[in-house]
């Protein structure tokens, strides 16, 4: 098991009789960022606390840097950077305080790349954690997971509370970060975001893994959402080869296309049509097409 | 590590931790200050001997109170002090481990190369250096009032150091029951109620129970009962018995609570 940069086997945890994840196995390798893409309670946050040892797996098992990790190991946590979904900071320090605590801990600690961190995302140190706003408080989040280097850095909702100027800023230090070798994990269920920044991005849904896909070829596998206005009554396209999904509201067809346009574009060359736009489909579109191919709704 | 997490820990509690050990250095100090302005020991006696049951609670059992030394004695079981000696492992078990949990600290923690055992390592050392601080405060505030104002009886002080060990070894068996309780918890408020209940049930039965002769053998299964510092400041000796009850008690809680804190599920 212990080849890939990271590597979960089967690896499941139930609480009772609820699921938290299960069977899960997926493989990272060195410098990707690896998205990990569902809903809430989907089992993200489950899987991430599994990998830092914060649950103790029901079955299964995971290794990390070539080496398999048991129960209660935690000297490999030294190369990983983790910023928690619901992150919550002590409320009487300062981030000054704070970072200097990590630092103490971590033990060897480049500050001038902590310094780099702090202007580039501009966090107000000086002040208590708890008078920060919600923004301020996840780059100070961010900055802590990123203090020290960390070879995998692993993050649970990043971006939620940052201003899209601050979220892009982040997205460009997590490239950087990637660019000199780091690997990320990037669990949301904000598609865009992924798609941002993600080479590769695995589905999970009900605590199971339903897919692992290309980024670039999600995007090549020719999903496309076309809408077509018609003159008179719209005829039923639903059986047309490539149409995966059909709606009809009155003139107006809504269909999402998969794979060669061909034949589609026959069969409305023989219709009335008065108008057509077509576009590339969303992630979130093929996030969709993966719960109908797996059963869901 | 267990250095840096300790300081932490008692960076977060000092707010609470220098009251109590004020307040134990105040009592214990006022105990003997107070015995001249209030006309002496004979008040003292008259007192005792027109409220048996008062007596008792106050260790006409183990010492005589009507000496300067068993008036000062008073301070090391006296109720308020009872409490004060409980609101500091209280104080430790709701911070910690369960407390870290919630607050959140736990994970800010664990997802770096801290091992578990280096924050329960850090609860229990935060734990005795309160014990130890607290009961240290309760020595001085009875040397000090010996200092300024010697009783007509001279009080022996290596005694008194060896009785406030004993409520060290009280509070460090108390917190081994409620550090029990964090590992296992993961809400603070849940910590402190069932903390403070166990700790009443605690208290009953070893100090209220013995005033009544049927429900005097209550006080063997208490911890509050088997701690004696009258015992040592009247004869010199520690009453081992009960003194390695409390400290059986003490490690065997503290085990219980490694081995369940190693094994816990931290959940978010």
């Amino acid at each position: 098991m212990a080849s890939a940069f990271m590597q979960t086997s089967a690896l499941t945890k139930r609480y009772g009789t609820t699921v938290g994840i299960e069977d899960l196995s997926l493989s990272l390798q060195a410098g990707e960022v690896f998205g990990f893409l569902g809903p809430n309670g989907a089992g993200k946050t489950t899987t991430i606390r599994l990998l830092l040892g914060f649950l103790r797996p029901t079955s299964g098992g995971f290794s990390m840097f070539g080496q398999d990790i048991a129960w209660g190991d935690w000297r490999h946590r030294a190369r990983i950077g983790f910023l928690p979904g619901d992150l919550r900071l002590p409320r009487r320090l300062t981030g000054h305080q704070l970072l200097g605590l990590l630092g103490r801990l971590h033990g060897q600690i480049n500050w001038s790349w902590v310094a780099h961190l702090v202007e580039r995302l501009e966090v107000p140190l000086g002040h208590r954690i708890r008078t920060l706003s919600r923004g301020n408080l996840q780059k100070l989040g961010l900055i802590q997971a990123l203090m020290h280097r960390p070879e995998l850095i692993i993050l649970d909702e990043p971006t939620t509370a940052l201003d899209p100027l601050v979220q892009r800023t982040a997205l460009e230090v997590l490239r950087e970060l990637r660019d000199q070798g780091a690997t990320v994990f990037f669990s949301s269920h904000h598609i865009d975001e992924v798609e941002k920044i993600c080479d590769r991005v695995a589905f999970v849904r009900g605590g199971r893994l339903v897919g692992v896909e290309e980024i670039a070829d999600l995007r090549s596998h020719l999903l496309a959402r076309v809408e077509v206005r018609v003159t008179g009554e719209a005829p039923d396209l639903s059986s047309v080869e490539g149409v995966i999904r059909f709606e009809q509201r009155g003139e107006t067809l809504a269909l999402m296309v998969r794979g060669r346009p061909a034949p589609l574009l026959a069969r409305l060359a023989a219709l009335p049509v008065e108008e057509i736009t077509w576009q590339a489909a969303r992630l979130e579109d093929h996030f969709f097409t993966y719960y109908e191919r797996a059963g869901e709704p | 590590m267990t250095r840096t997490l300790t300081a932490r820990l008692l960076q977060r509690l000092w707010p609470i931790l220098l009251p109590l050990s004020a307040l134990c250095g105040g009592v214990a100090f006022l105990f003997v200050a107070l015995i001249e302005p209030m006309g002496g020991l004979g008040i003292f006696e008259t007192v005792l001997r027109m409220t048996p049951r008062i007596g008792q609670l106050l260790g006409s059992n183990e010492i005589d109170p009507t000496t300067s030394a068993g008036i000062a004695s008073i301070a090391y079981v006296h109720p308020f002090v009872a409490i004060l000696m409980a609101a500091w492992p209280l104080s430790v078990a709701a911070a910690a481990l369960g407390g870290d949990v919630e607050s959140g600290e736990a994970d800010l923690l664990l997802s770096r190369a801290v091992p578990r055992r280096a924050m329960f390592q850090a609860a229990v050392a935060t734990l005795l250096a309160g014990a130890l601080a607290m009961c240290a405060s309760l020595w001085l505030g009875t040397a000090l009032a010996q200092w300024i104002s010697p009783p007509e009886d001279p009080m022996p002080l290596g005694r008194f150091a060896a009785a406030a060990v004993v409520n060290a070894v009280l509070i460090a068996s108390t917190g081994g029951v409620l550090l029990l309780l964090s590992a296992g918890s993961s809400e603070r408020g849940r910590i402190l109620a069932t903390g403070a209940g166990l700790w009443l049930l605690n208290f009953f039965a070893g100090v209220v129970a013995p005033l009544f002769p049927s429900l005097a053998f209550l006080r063997l299964y208490s911890l509050q009962g088997h701690a004696r510092p009258q015992a040592v400041i009247a004869s010199g000796q520690i009453p081992w018995p009960d003194t390695g009850i409390l400290l059986t008690v003490g490690v065997a809680g503290l085990s219980a609570a490694a081995l369940v804190w190693s094994r816990r599920d931290v959940r978010s």
